[in-house]
């Protein structure tokens, strides 16, 4: 497990971490059965974040600095032998000075890896990882109902939501959580080669569309023209309970798509195929639809 | 005059028994007719300066609104909490304010405005800090002018302001955003820069900062139409230096002196006015000044309110509810030590390097942008210079730091200092919960007088 580095947004290329000779491993893939409970006022996604960073017997974890509470989580972390790293993630992002930071703090983390123990990074290879890598086509769907999905990142307890809207005929055209589709980083080869650092800091972080960038509109540009272009029937928002971002979001999404809409509070200590209050109000959308 | 808390309509008795006061002042009780009800139920310093402390507090709006007659551009400057307002206050004919101040109006106005109603229907609950009450100012437009432009930091701020000014500008008030770093420790390869209370901070960040300030100077100039120059900056540090040492010499009277010579809230009230100066920089200076003269002056005659065995605390986060730092003093204590997260907004900027660095260094000495281990280190420093016999941390409902601060700060003051620490939490109106805070506080007293 020791050559294993944990991270936890869709802002940390894993490649990156690849390419210094560890093995990348998402936060979100891991046992949810770390959560017990949540704290007070804690964001249940972030804390999930924590308790899996503190069981994790790898090199290093790296959080990041995306939101308040996954900032200031990462400084309860420390009785995990594996090391920290917070990378620093601009809010803004149409300046330079905002694209400046997110290159540095990837030299930055090769520093830190490479002190941790890997090798110099291997540039030629980032290329060759990024051959494979494209965004998946929009899935193909039937007569079922099409639905957006957004909200904070799935994880693994999600697999439940995706099979009960199924059960109602409708499918999940659009992946807009934190970590679906906006997060698969369209890398120009040619520009990768000639100048690593700049191409991820375009990739990764200028052209990401997040719900957290301030200004939000490049997200909303980006939806606006996916929810037209796969005809969405209807949205689906899963929050986490204190997630300030996604939450305040939610009437603009009401008003910008006008299409029906279904939020739900998530609780990741309860998977969906067992929230028999998330069923109802499921259930109830599905027949409105 | 010996000091005592008084009611407000005993304070209006000095109304037209001070000469020389300016035009805004007029007997507070005018403002609970316009709905500041809060007023009834608070307890008041009874000298002169507080007077005029609290009319020129309550007039911010009709003053702004006389700027915005007079042809003053008006500047909103949110969330930085000290570092904006010094470049902005620096050009003729500009005045800065803070629209985040909109988190008192529900306390002041006990919910009557409407502000946080209208903030649920723009679906920003109660599960967000009290500074929604921003948003509904926005939609009212009934607290305060409509600023000419908005400047807002992000990065490492809390997620509740951070949303809630997106849906500002979603509702088309445009912000121009800029990017505050998470301030961090430097590796051992990286060259440094020291901050303002001289711990060592990454130069790159600096740097980012002063591109960023470099940024904003160009806005401002084409604005305004003001050249921006370095000699005008350097003059709005001057400026701001001195409401900061007035300040400094105000807390240190306070906080060193055997008693009580200045209740708690009118120290925070004074605290408040090194943010943004409350619209008026030169009337700030004058208070301010007028201020460390009476308490000093009570400091030299053995002028204290209440008896001298209050226990000394110091305070942490400031409170949504101004009723609360009364209830300080009726159980037994006093403000000894603050930290109402503006702590870098205390500090002097340096005079001696060019003025978008030494703004830049303002920023990053913002402890909310670093972690709580940090701020944790400057409030265990005051902590000990003061000799504060314990601490309180004041949970803003909703916000998204105090979630974690509160164990960080508590565990590192109870390690370094011994002194016992409590959290309590105070909602805009915090009748409901008064008694559960009263017992806090009273046993936190019961503890340090046992101890």
């Amino acid at each position: 497990m020791k050559n294993k580095v944990l991270y936890s947004s869709q802002y940390i290329p894993p490649e990156w971490i690849k390419i210094h000779g560890f093995q990348p491993v998402n936060m979100i893939s891991q046992n949810n059965n770390a959560f017990q409970e949540s704290s007070e006022g804690v964001c249940p996604y972030a804390e999930l974040m924590f308790k899996q960073a503190e069981l994790f017997d790898g090199s290093a974890v790296v959080f990041t600095t995306r939101c308040d509470q996954m900032r200031r989580i990462s400084e309860l972390y420390s009785s995990s032998g594996a090391k920290l790293f917070l990378m620093n993630i601009p809010a803004t992002w149409q300046n330079q000075t905002a694209i400046g930071i997110y290159k540095d703090e990837l030299k930055r983390l090769s520093s830190f890896l490479i002190q941790t123990g890997g090798t110099e990074p291997d540039f030629e290879n980032l290329v060759t990882l990024f051959k494979n890598k494209k965004r998946p086509d929009p899935p193909k769907v039937g007569n079922e109902k099409r639905i957006a999905l957004m909200g904070g990142p799935a994880i693994d307890f999600d697999s439940g939501l995706i099979n009960l809207i199924q059960e109602h005929s409708a499918k999940i055209c659009l992946d807009a959580t934190e970590i679906g589709e906006l997060a698969i980083p369209d890398v120009n080869l040619k520009k990768l080669a000639d100048d690593p650092y700049s191409e991820l800091a375009i990739a990764y972080f200028a052209n990401m569309p997040d719900i957290a960038k301030r200004p939000n509109k490049q997200f909303y540009e980006h939806i606006d023209e996916m929810v037209k272009q796969r005809n969405i029937d209807a949205i689906i928002v899963r929050t986490y309970p204190w997630c300030d971002i996604w939450h305040a979001e939610i009437p603009r999404i009401k008003e910008l798509f006008k299409l029906p809409l279904l939020h739900f509070t998530a609780d990741v200590c309860t998977s969906p195929k067992n929230d028999s209050r998330l069923k109802t109000r499921l259930k109830a959308f599905f027949e409105i639809l | 005059m010996k000091p005592k808390k008084v009611t407000v309509e005993k304070l209006d008795e000095l109304h037209g028994k001070t000469p020389g006061l300016p035009a805004y002042c007029g007997k507070l009780c005018r403002h609970i007719d316009d709905g500041d009800h809060r007023l009834t139920k608070l307890e008041f310093d009874n000298s002169a300066i507080s007077y005029r402390l609290w009319n020129f507090l309550l007039t911010e709006e009709d003053r702004l609104r006389e700027a915005r007659a007079a042809g003053k551009y008006i500047i909103g400057t949110m969330k930085d909490l000290g570092t904006i307002p010094v470049m902005t206050y620096s050009i003729p004919n500009t005045i800065a304010f803070y629209p985040d101040g909109a988190w008192w109006i529900p306390c002041v106005m006990e919910l009557s405005g409407g502000l946080l109603l209208e903030a649920d229907n723009l679906g920003i609950d109660e599960s967000f800090c009290p500074v929604r009450a921003m948003l509904g100012a926005f939609v009212t437009e009934k607290h305060f002018p409509l600023p000419d432009l908005l400047i807002c930091s992000s990065g490492a701020v809390c997620d509740d302001f951070s949303a809630i000014a997106q849906r500002i500008e979603a509702m088309g008030h445009p912000i121009e955003w800029w990017e505050m770093p998470h301030i961090r420790k430097p590796t051992p390869e990286e060259k440094t820069i020291p901050l303002l209370d001289g711990s060592p901070a990454p130069k790159i960040q600096h740097e980012y900062l002063i591109d960023e300030f470099t940024r904003l100077r160009l806005l401002l100039q084409e604005k305004t139409g003001v050249e921006v120059s370095d000699k005008i900056l350097s003059a709005g540090i001057k400026r701001s230096n001195k409401i900061r040492q007035l300040l400094h010499e105000l807390r240190d009277t306070v906080f060193l002196a055997e008693g009580i010579v200045l209740p708690a809230l009118e120290l925070l009230i004074a605290e408040m006015l090194a943010i943004h100066y409350c619209s008026d920089i030169d009337e700030t200076e004058i208070i301010l000044q007028e201020m460390v003269n009476e308490v000093k002056n009570r400091v030299a005659n053995g002028f204290f309110i209440g008896n001298k065995s209050a226990t000394k605390v110091f305070w942490v986060n400031p409170v949504a509810d101004l009723r609360v730092m009364n209830m300080l003093e009726e159980y037994g204590c006093r403000l000894c030590g603050t930290d109402f997260m503006f702590t870098h907004a205390l500090d002097q900027i340096p005079e001696d390097i060019p003025p978008l660095e030494a703004l830049a260094l303002a920023a990053m000495s913002d402890s909310m942008t670093s972690g709580s281990t940090q701020r944790a280190a400057r409030i265990c420093k005051d902590i000990k210079k003061i000799g504060s016999e314990a601490l309180i941390i004041s949970k803003i409902p909703g916000a998204s730091h105090c979630a974690f601060e509160g164990k960080i700060i508590s565990e590192i003051v109870k390690r370094e200092c011994g002194i016992p620490v409590i959290e309590i939490e105070v909602p805009p109106m915090a009748d409901v919960m008064m008694m559960n805070i009263k017992t806090k506080i009273k046993t936190l007293k019961e503890i340090v007088d046992i101890l």
